[in-house]
């Protein structure tokens, strides 16, 4: 373990934190604006790095072949909306539980039979194909700053957006008195679509730019809505902030972990049982830090009613 | 408003124990008569359809008395599989040993769990279940001495007191009956008791009972104990069922069938678990023997139902915790 | 000097920069009504809340009984006697009359957690239940689903709820609010019954209430006690006058 080691992971973590946030973002507004348990949310980050690669094969141009499957997974999300999400935003927690998890089986499903179950692959764009040197020994791949970049242009845009415009104060508002805006006149119906489409799209964007670094099949909606999940949790339902921090929290925590925990039990270990107990105890962590965090505040880090 | 017709108060338990029996015989029937005619496969179906069945049970009994929608269900029975698996390892595989060994497992794991995601409420409550399931489903997955991802074999069926009762088909159906019978009885009857009071209060409007004296924390913690080691004996058939244990015992994908499962059958009814656990696993068998994506049948009759049943479904499924 | 059911000392909150409670400083003596009067948003609810248990104050004592119960929770409070009746009424509405009382009588018989019988067939709970009922006059009511209920039989349905735990005290918030005149005269009379044997502290716009039942009055303005005394004494004082009836004497 040195130095360019620890900056190569801890890089690696914001990176991977940084999807998360663009997942979560999307998430935690849905649930905290329209009290909405949208479980299929994990199927648009699918959606995204599915059509992505579609269209860049077809294309062969990264660029086009971005914009037209964002363009196709929003499309996508927007029917699933309008055909099955805006009956359940009404319907109690329960139902909406169980809808999404059908539209999940559905989804995944679908994906499976139209592409098939082997994994496929999307190739980065030649020009953030390489390396930069960061530091001595350290070697890091533009993609993941790539990643990294658009997380916090990301981020600083949410921010200003919900910060600062009328939108972002009436979704604000509207988190946590839906009942109030909507006697002000204002059309909550649309708010709810505006929100929608705009967590759909981020996390279509998610899954087209995490596309070249994993393999695209059909079980990774799963996991990330799982991780998605934990990150709403530790930082807040409704709160943008929460999910910032709680993503590159996760982040950092999951990939140094994984790293990083066999080593260290090693040093207080037999290397026989810090073998088999390293990787268990890396898959716990962020779940004991949920827990940690939850014993703190049962509401998350920034949570309580939908603050931003 | 609740449609109380399930719960009435003069002769609460009438309607649900005429339910359950009409639901226990005529499983008991189609065991017999699967027998009767030699068919094997018929009579492994039904056994994992008692098992599942219970599993659902206990999950409908956490959702339609407790208020309690866990998403993390799976990972009960799971454990109970695993506890199985492992004991066997060790050489223990007897029933008398391996029940309560598993029982405690789940209620432990529940106590935990439980103990932080009961102070959270509505939609924490349910992802908070279901991380917690996924965090079992990792460690089993990648505990490689047991199996790892691709899971084991179990080492053998377990006996009762010696006994090789789970060796046949028969047997393995009829204990599945047995421990069905048992945890429908009980539940069923466990609503009108003092404590099914308090829970059912608590559950529709916890400040009174907060306001009453009673401290709700304690009462939902222990159902939801109870709920997991009922599941974990199902779990503990089911690694003798298919003699074999893997970590997509705990898939949370299987938490939401069990879900699928509880509000088919109708979430205030106990012997409509069973129902619901029947039926879904027999559109999952014939949906399979017609098409590799049997995935995606499963999925459109899950929407639609949640879309078409609207008004029902809500009048049937009471208030959950929000 | 027989000592008070409910002290309250120097009772504080403040919610950020909302400063609610004002180092209340209040006694409840054993069997009398007291009432506790004020302007909208003086701090009423919150007060009982704080008493109640359901909300802790930033600084200050309850003492209940004899015994310090600021740190205990509300099921404690509930289990050492104390009753709240709630200003938007609060029973299960799923359940039967009945069973809203069996619910009640079960918490404080410390055996909500086993016995294998029917909890409603239980005799000893359906007396105590019936006897309840019967105090309140709502014994045909029993099977009754509670939803079915209008607001003032909800609000005597509370008070036997209440009554069925042999409470030391009645925590009444608002019982008048929503019912008409016809029933607001049937639940004050139904309180005077009461009156004498369980002490009571009342929160209340309605003044024919106030005056018919009370026998001290504590006047609540902006989280402060303004004055506490005999109902008379309360009418005729001039900051009172000022700050709360010179508002208008509620419906």
């Amino acid at each position: 373990m040195n130095a360019s080691l620890l900056a190569l992971q801890a890089l690696n973590g914001l990176q991977y934190g940084m999807i998360l946030f663009l997942v979560a973002a999307g998430l935690t507004l849905v649930f905290g604006v329209m009290d909405f348990v949208n479980l299929a949310h994990g199927v648009q980050y699918m959606l995204g790095a599915y059509l992505t690669a579609s269209f860049v094969a077809r294309f062969d141009n990264f660029a086009l072949g971005l914009a037209a499957g964002l363009a196709a997974a929003l499309a996508l999300g927007v029917l699933l909306e309008i055909t099955v999400f805006r009956i359940l935003t009404r319907r109690s927690h329960l139902e909406q539980v169980l809808g999404t998890f059908g539209v999940i089986l559905v989804v995944t499903d679908a994906l499976r039979l139209v592409y098939g179950p082997a994994p496929r692959s999307l190739r980065m764009p030649e020009a953030l194909a390489g390396a930069i040197p960061l530091m001595d020994g350290l070697m890091y791949p533009l993609w993941r700053l790539a990643i990294i970049a658009a997380g916090l242009v990301v981020a600083l845009a949410l921010w200003l957006l919900v910060a600062k415009t009328r939108v972002g104060m009436l979704v604000r508002a509207g988190s946590t008195d839906r009942e109030t805006v909507s006697a002000l006149g204002v059309d909550i119906e649309r708010l709810f679509v505006l929100v929608f489409v705009f967590g759909a799209l981020l996390a279509a964007f998610a899954g087209a730019m995490a596309g070249p670094l994993l393999s695209i099949e059909p079980t990774m909606g799963d996991n990330v809505l799982i991780l998605a999940f934990v990150v709403i949790v530790i930082g807040g339902i409704g709160s943008i902030r929460g999910a910032f921090v709680a993503a590159l929290l996760i982040g950092l925590v999951d990939t140094l972990g994984r790293a990083f925990a066999t080593d260290v039990l090693k040093l207080v270990l037999s290397n026989a049982t810090a073998s088999a107990a390293g990787p268990a105890i890396a898959s716990m962590l962020i779940y004991v830090l949920m827990a940690l965090v939850l014993v703190a505040r049962p509401a998350g880090l920034f949570g309580g009613n939908g603050s931003s | 408003m609740i449609a109380a017709a399930a719960f009435r108060q003069d002769e609460p338990l009438r309607r649900p124990l005429r339910d359950a029996a009409l639901v226990l015989a005529a499983l008991a029937a189609a065991i017999l008569v699967a027998w009767a005619m030699g068919n094997a496969w018929w009579l492994s179906f039904l056994a994992r359809v008692a098992i599942t069945a219970t599993a659902a049970l206990s999950l409908s009994y956490l959702i339609g008395q407790a208020g309690l929608v866990s998403f993390g269900h799976a990972a009960q029975v799971g454990l109970g599989a695993y506890v199985a698996l492992i004991a066997g390892e060790y050489g223990v595989s007897d029933l008398t040993l391996l029940a309560p060994l598993a029982f405690a497992t789940a209620a432990l794991w529940s106590a935990i769990t439980g103990a932080l995601a009961l102070r959270t409420r509505g939609v924490y409550f349910i992802m908070l279940t279901l991380a917690f399931a996924q965090m079992a489903y990792f460690i089993m997955q990648s505990l490689s001495r047991f199996g790892g991802d691709d899971g084991m074999a179990l080492a053998r069926r377990a006996t009762l007191l010696g006994a090789p009762i789970l060796k046949t088909d028969l047997g393995l159906a009829l204990a599945a009956l047995a421990l069905l019978a048992a945890a429908l009885i009980g539940f069923v009857w466990m609503t009108q008791t003092r404590y099914g009071l308090v829970l059912r209060a608590a559950k529709e409007n916890e400040s009174r009972a907060l306001a009453s004296g009673f401290r709700v924390f304690r009462f939902q913690l222990y159902a939801y104990a109870l709920a997991g080691g009922v599941a974990a004996l199902a779990g503990v058939l089911l690694a003798n069922q298919a003699e074999f244990v893997s970590p997509s015992y705990m898939n949370w994908h299987r938490s939401g069938e069990l879900i699928v499962m509880v509000v088919l059958g109708g979430a205030t009814s106990l012997p409509g678990a069973v129902i619901g656990a029947a039926v879904v696993l027999i559109i999952e068998e014939a949906l399979g023997h017609w098409t590799e994506f049997w995935k995606l049948g499963l999925g459109l009759v899950i929407v639609a139902a949640v879309l078409l049943r609207g008004a029902a479904l809500s009048a049937l499924l009471g208030r959950t915790r929000r | 000097m027989s000592e008070a059911i409910l002290s309250l000392r120097d009772l504080d909150k403040s919610f950020g920069a909302l400063h609610v409670t004002r180092k209340v400083t209040l006694d409840v003596a054993p069997g009398e009504v007291h009432a506790l009067i004020g302007p909208n948003g003086a701090g009423k609810t919150t007060l009982i809340s704080q008493i109640a248990g359901s909300l802790r104050p930033d600084s200050g004592r309850v003492i209940f009984a004899g015994e310090d119960v600021t740190h205990l929770d509300a099921p404690s409070r509930a289990q050492r006697g104390l009753a709240r009746v709630f200003q938007i009424s609060n029973v299960v509405d799923s359940f039967t009359v009945l069973a809203n009382v069996v619910l009640s009588a079960l918490a404080t018989e410390t055996t909500a957690w086993w016995g294998w019988g029917v909890a409603m067939k239980d005799p000893g709970l359906r007396e105590r239940a019936f006897y309840a009922l019967d105090q309140v006059g709502l014994v045909e009511r029993a099977p009754d689903q509670a939803a079915d209920l209008s607001y003032g039989e909800r609000r005597a349905l509370e008070l036997a709820m209440g009554l069925v735990q042999n409470p030391r005290l009645f925590l009444l918030d608002e019982p008048m609010a929503g019912t008409g005149r016809e029933e607001s005269r049937r639940l004050t009379e139904l309180l005077r019954t009461l009156k004498g044997r369980t002490p009571m502290l009342l929160i209340e716009h309605d003044m024919s209430t106030v005056f018919a039942l009370a026998d001290r009055v504590t006047v609540l303005v902006d989280g402060a006690v303004a004055i506490t005394g005999a109902p008379d004494v309360v009418r005729a004082d001039r900051i009172v006058r000022e700050a709360y009836l010179g508002e208008g004497e509620a419906a």
